[in-house]
């Protein structure tokens, strides 16, 4: 337990019957490990979450997590009793014991359910809070017009909020405008807004920022990196022990492996690369995607499968089974079925779970570590969530709005000692593409992006890609622009442009007035 | 949806009386409107309802009408102190251009009387107020609980649009910005408390009227 204050956990009385949850160890247990917290067990929990009104300001608790049967319950009812007992629902991890311990016997399924509960412990120690934007209404069920007039209530749920003062849409930057796969995201005045109204809340935006500026609590990289290290650093003889990434409106239909342990995520496409590889740095046999059941509103099968692909390909090639990350597991089997045991856990620093690119790629480079260091390797994929920059410096004019644009600083344009430079660093790179789009000579060539995983430029650190003498004003020796750029302006001007040629190549902004022909006014053409 | 609205009516007054002059009078007013609302158990079922507490918790613990009336107008009435009786107007978060204040202001007036309503003569010249358009708010959510209470949906939904208007374009705006300010000035907890407030329920009421007006359109 950390200083954000205990967390209660509420058990529904029901998980004693099916599953044969047995309460009293699993109380004990749990107060043993957590100490500053509370256990209860609640007669009728699902059926009349009103009762949690009483208990959770008894405890102290500044957050819960409900251990439930998977019975009915009203989630409005459940967020009232919440908010009314001082605690913001968005942070109450609720773990469906029922589904996830189904079928176990009871010793198995009591360890099993304290290792969920344990974890979903550590997620909302982790929960950062949520703002007034963060929460959207919907309605647990269809409602006709005709029950109009007694509209009740509506249930809310977290979706993500935007915070102006990391992002980059004012370079141009709208990575989180292209993710939402319903066009919720859109820029306006230099702002990013969320139609509250269309956003379905899966949070692929969030996951997609590379500056990590739009929150979407319940789902943020500290709840979810707390949720897995607890499930997998907790011992109770439950092994192997895989992660199993959940769309929050997926439902396993059979019996699921005790060692499949549930992360759930708003919907599947949250999960990047780095997601999906990190657990194998902490010791999980193997990681899975579990995507909703029917058709997907959000439509991420694409986007996710490139990525499971991607990490697929990625372990392939450096010699380590592609089993250990699948799409659409087979849950029933252990996590890994038939692969060898995993080599001992690494020492992991916190904060793996970012989605700043150089933690993204620091990842990446540790899992490729700790399997068969190959600093040859290069692996062009679509799905790669990194990118290598080339430039052509017969095509680049040295203009520097790729440098400009780039959302991440991978692409840096300095002015220095007469010259300009253009330095790329692959670490920081994302593959995005907006330094393409804005490239103005992007016909030409001069600038190539490629999705490529290559370790060995991943660590080369800033490296320049291009520099660019710059020409001088003949009046007060200011820069005036990169030669390459005038010689093109001047070809693009062609041979006719006479005065308004030598005017625009020989003096700086400043002295272009006090440079210009007599008589006042922009030379003639 | 009667019901509903009428308590958003009465949460829009209360907010709006909390920014105003603090007389005895008033305090008092909100103390009883305190005691009523906070037995609106569906208050409970919006994510602003821990910001409502706070307010609650604030207003019932304030020890002194007069200390407090004291503190408004040195700051937000600009008698004598530091001037904040800017933060409390729409226009101070326009940037200073004289011109879109003008439009706001224009702009706010022709929509009070379009709904024939009239500044009273202590807010005239003060249409961007946060007291006045939240009051106007409330207005609002009280011609919509009548056209329900009368079976009138389309009138019912048509004043819901022009409240998700009107919040889009005025103090929804605006309000976030004035609750990030007011944790910096040195006021008591009650105005700091107020505009979490506001802004927590000027943004949910928001979510919430085009929520409904959505499930209107599509039935769903």
């Amino acid at each position: 337990m950390t200083d954000r204050g205990p967390v209660v956990v509420l058990l529904c009385h029901h998980v004693a019957l099916e599953p044969k949850v047995d309460l009293e160890i699993l109380r004990a247990d749990l107060a043993l490990r957590y100490p500053r917290g509370t256990v209860h067990v609640v007669d009728g929990l699902c059926e009349d979450p009103a009762r949690l009104e009483r208990l959770i300001p008894q405890s102290g608790a500044t957050n819960a997590v409900l251990g439930l049967c998977g019975g009915e319950l009203d989630e409005r009812e459940l967020q009232a009793a919440l908010r009314r007992a001082g605690l913001d629902p968005l942070g109450v991890g609720q773990v469906d014991l029922g589904t996830w311990c189904r079928g176990m016997d009871g010793s198995l399924a009591t360890r099993k359910a304290r290792v969920l509960l344990g974890a979903a412990v550590a997620a909302a120690l982790a929960f950062p809070g949520s703002k007034p934007a963060n929460a959207k209404p919907y309605l647990p069920a269809r409602l006709s017009r005709r029950s109009f007039l007694r509209l009740p209530v509506p249930a809310y749920r977290a979706m993500p909020s935007w915070d102006p003062d990391r992002c980059a849409t004012d370079e141009g930057c709208h990575l989180c405008v292209e993710a939402c796969p319903v066009q919720a995201v859109s820029r306006l005045d230099g702002r990013i807004r969320i139609d509250t109204s269309r956003c379905e809340a899966c949070g692929v935006c969030a996951s997609q920022c590379p500056r990590e500026t739009l929150s979407f609590p319940g789902y943020s990289p500290p709840e979810v990196e707390a949720r897995v290290r607890a499930l997998l650093e907790d011992g109770d003889g439950i092994a192997p022990r895989g992660i199993l990434f959940v769309c929050s409106k997926a439902t396993p239909t059979g019996p699921v492996h005790p060692g499949w342990m549930p992360v759930p995520l708003a919907c599947a496409a949250m999960a990047t690369a780095s997601w999906l590889m990190a657990p194998l740095l902490l010791g999980a046999t193997a990681v899975g995607v579990l995507r909703c059941t029917g058709p997907c509103p959000n439509a991420p099968g694409e986007k996710v499968l490139r990525t499971v692909e991607f990490c697929r390909e990625l372990l392939a090639a450096v010699g380590e089974p592609e089993e250990r990350v699948q799409w659409l597991p087979q849950l029933q089997q252990p996590p890994g079925a038939g692969l060898p045991a995993r080599e001992g856990r690494r020492r992991v620093p916190p904060g793996v779970f970012r989605t700043s690119p150089e933690v993204v790629s620091s990842v990446l480079l540790q899992v490729v570590e700790s399997i068969a260091w190959q600093p040859e390797l290069d692996l062009p994929h679509p799905g790669a969530p990194t990118g290598v920059v080339e430039i052509n410096p017969q095509a680049c004019t040295g203009c520097g709005m790729c440098g400009r644009a780039c959302p991440t600083g991978a692409l840096a344009y300095r002015e220095e000692g007469g010259a300009v430079s253009l330095s790329f660093e692959a670490a920081r790179c994302i593959g995005c593409e907006l330094c393409l789009e804005t490239c103005p000579e992007g016909e030409s060539g001069a600038i190539r992006v490629e999705r490529r995983f290559a370790p060995k430029r991943l660590r080369e650190g800033p490296t320049e890609l291009c520099r660019h003498e710059q020409a001088r004003c003949v009046r007060c020796g200011a820069p005036v622009a990169p030669r390459a750029m005038l010689e093109r302006v001047m070809s693009l001007l062609g041979e006719d442009a006479g005065p308004l040629r030598a005017h625009l190549t020989q003096f700086c902004s400043s002295c272009r007035p006090l440079g210009a022909p007599r008589g006042g006014g922009p030379p003639q053409a | 949806m009667k019901a509903l609205a009428r308590v958003r009516q009465a949460v829009y007054r209360f907010l709006a009386e909390v920014f105003l002059l603090p007389t005895e009078e008033r305090i008092s007013g909100l103390r009883e409107a305190a005691t009523a609302l906070g037995g609106e158990a569906v208050l409970a079922g919006f994510p602003f309802f821990p910001a409502w507490q706070r307010l609650l918790r604030e207003l019932e613990g304030l020890r002194s009408a007069q200390t407090l009336r004291e503190v408004y107008e040195r700051g937000f009435a600009g008698r004598g102190g530091p001037d904040l009786s800017s933060l409390l107007r729409g226009s101070f978060y326009l940037g200073g251009d004289p011109e879109a204040v003008a439009a706001l202001c224009g702009r706010l007036e022709r929509e009070y009387a379009s709904a024939g309503l009239a500044l009273s003569p202590q807010l005239r010249g003060a249409p961007d107020h946060l007291s006045v358009e939240l009051e106007y708010l409330a207005f609002l959510c009280g011609r919509e609980a009548d056209a329900w209470q009368g079976g009138d949906v389309r009138e019912a939904r048509n004043v819901m649009v022009r409240q998700v208007r009107f919040l889009d374009c005025c103090v929804a705006s605006w309000v976030p910005g004035l609750a990030e300010r007011l944790v910096r000035e040195d006021l008591p907890e009650l105005y700091r408390a107020g505009a979490a407030a506001c802004e927590a329920f000027v943004e949910q009421d928001r979510r919430f009227v085009s929520f409904v007006s959505q499930v209107w359109e599509t039935g769903a």
